[in-house]
C-alpha cells in the first residue's frame, strides 16, 4: 500500500469531505452564540418604538432561550427518516433563520 | 439620554446570498465586513434591519453619539505628534 499509486478515498473516487451527521459541541455552541446575537438585533429594534410589519413578524420567531434544542440544531426534511435533518446541511445555514418547523414534525 | 439612532455594524458579509440581501445592504450603505453607518429610527430602515438581521450588530444611540466616515477615521487614529515625559540627565557632570 505504499508507493505514488496507493488507494486513498481520493484515488477510489470515493466521498472525501464527509459531512457529520449531527453537530459537534462546539457547532451547537456558536449556533446557540448566532441565534443569540439575532434575538439581539430584532431586540435592539424592538427597543427604539419603532412600529412595522416587519417588527411584527420578528417577535413572532422563538428567542433562543425558547425554542427547543430539536429546532436549534435539526430542521425539517420531507426526505429523511424521522422528518429532520441536521441543521448543517442547509446551505448557508449559518447566515439563514430556521427557527419554526412545521407543527408536528 | 433618548437614543434617536440606529448604530449598524455589518459582521457578515452577504456573499451568495443573493442579490435582494447584498442591495439591502448596500442601501444601508454598508460595502464592507465591519463598517458602521447610522441610521434615524424609521420603519424603513427597521424592516431593512430585520431583512439581514443575521448580518448584522445593532445598537440604539442618542443624536450626540452619531460620528460621520471622517470622525469614525479620526476616532481610530492615534495622536499626532509625541510627548515629552521625562529627561534623562546625567547628574555628575
Amino acid at each position: 500500500m505504499l508507493g505514488p499509486f496507493r488507494a486513498s478515498h481520493v484515488n477510489l473516487g470515493g466521498l472525501v469531505w464527509k459531512t457529520p451527521w449531527k453537530l459537534s459541541c462546539t457547532r451547537k455552541a456558536n449556533q446557540r452564540a448566532r441565534l443569540k446575537n439575532v434575538d439581539a438585533v430584532i431586540d435592539a429594534v424592538r427597543a427604539s418604538g419603532v412600529k412595522c410589519g416587519a417588527l411584527d413578524r420578528a417577535l413572532q420567531l422563538p428567542t433562543e432561550q425558547e425554542m427547543p434544542a430539536k429546532d436549534k440544531y435539526t430542521v425539517f426534511s420531507p426526505h429523511m427518516p424521522g422528518y429532520r435533518k441536521g441543521i448543517h446541511k442547509v446551505p448557508k445555514w449559518t447566515r439563514l433563520t430556521l427557527r419554526v418547523n412545521p407543527k408536528g414534525f | 439620554m433618548l437614543s434617536t439612532h440606529f448604530k449598524i455594524t455589518l459582521r457578515r458579509s452577504a456573499i451568495s446570498l443573493g442579490d435582494r440581501k447584498k442591495d439591502t445592504l448596500k442601501s444601508l450603505g454598508l460595502h464592507r465586513r465591519m463598517q458602521t453607518v447610522y441610521h434615524c429610527h424609521s420603519p424603513d430602515i427597521a424592516g431593512k434591519i430585520l431583512f439581514v438581521k443575521e448580518l448584522l450588530e445593532v445598537e440604539n444611540v442618542p443624536e450626540e453619539l452619531v460620528r460621520t466616515k471622517q470622525q469614525q477615521r479620526q476616532d481610530r487614529m492615534g495622536a499626532r505628534g509625541y510627548q515629552v515625559v521625562g529627561e534623562k540627565r546625567i547628574a555628575e557632570w
